[in-house]
């Protein structure tokens, strides 16, 4: 099924029974499987951005590569 | 990555950059690319970057124009070699480009060989996506 991150409702019905995971995991799980792969990088990198890790300046940050 | 393909330099992308893009909800600060040409030619690709405006900030890795921090490997642990690989990886789509990306599993396997401390948290990640995408298809 292609989805986009829209759909993740979608993808959080088929996993919301799942064991071992709380509701906000399978809520961040739902929203990266449903996503789209340029979706999923965007995410990713608005993240590390709200941190000021995005770039150069992130690899003075963390220590390990 | 279309700069590399019109140098004809095989490359696929690996490592937690290539987990993300498959949906393991983690965050990664750089694009690992596998490149299919010995380590000592590791400046073959450093140079093209740094013609298309990337700024070197190590050995093998470069800032591209928008900030994405590229790290290119020459050597992977644990997995075949780079044809080999190649065949198994995935097509996706990402910044304009269908490019191959190295499935799961692969990238699951070659962390378990490393087992670096920050490995075991991805291989954790990982495997609950693998699972949960096995639910999904259901």
């Amino acid at each position: 099924m292609k989805t986009s991150l829209k759909d993740w409702p979608k993808v959080y019905q088929k996993i919301k029974r799942v064991r071992g995971l709380d509701e906000h995991e399978k809520i961040l799980f739902a929203r990266s499987l449903a996503a789209t792969p340029d979706e999923r990088w965007r995410m990713n990198e608005t993240f590390l951005r709200s941190f000021g890790l995005w770039g150069r300046s992130a690899l003075k940050k963390f220590v390990s590569n | 990555m279309g700069a590399l393909r019109a140098e004809k330099i095989r490359f696929q992308l690996i490592g937690m950059s290539a987990a993300v893009l498959q949906g393991v909800p983690v965050v990664t600060h750089d694009v690992d690319l596998w490149i299919d040409l010995p380590a000592r030619q590791y400046m073959r690709a450093v140079n093209l970057a740094l013609r298309h405006g990337a700024k070197m900030v190590r050995k093998t890795v470069v800032e591209l124009s928008d900030g994405m921090l590229v790290n290119f490997i020459y050597e992977v642990t644990g997995l075949g070699g780079f044809s080999a690989e190649l065949k198994k990886a995935r097509k996706l789509k990402f910044h304009g480009c269908r490019i191959p990306v190295m499935p799961l599993e692969s990238i699951r396997r070659s962390k378990a060989m490393v087992m670096r401390p920050k490995d075991e948290a991805h291989i954790h990640y990982i495997e609950q996506t693998l699972r949960l995408l096995r639910r999904s298809a259901k």
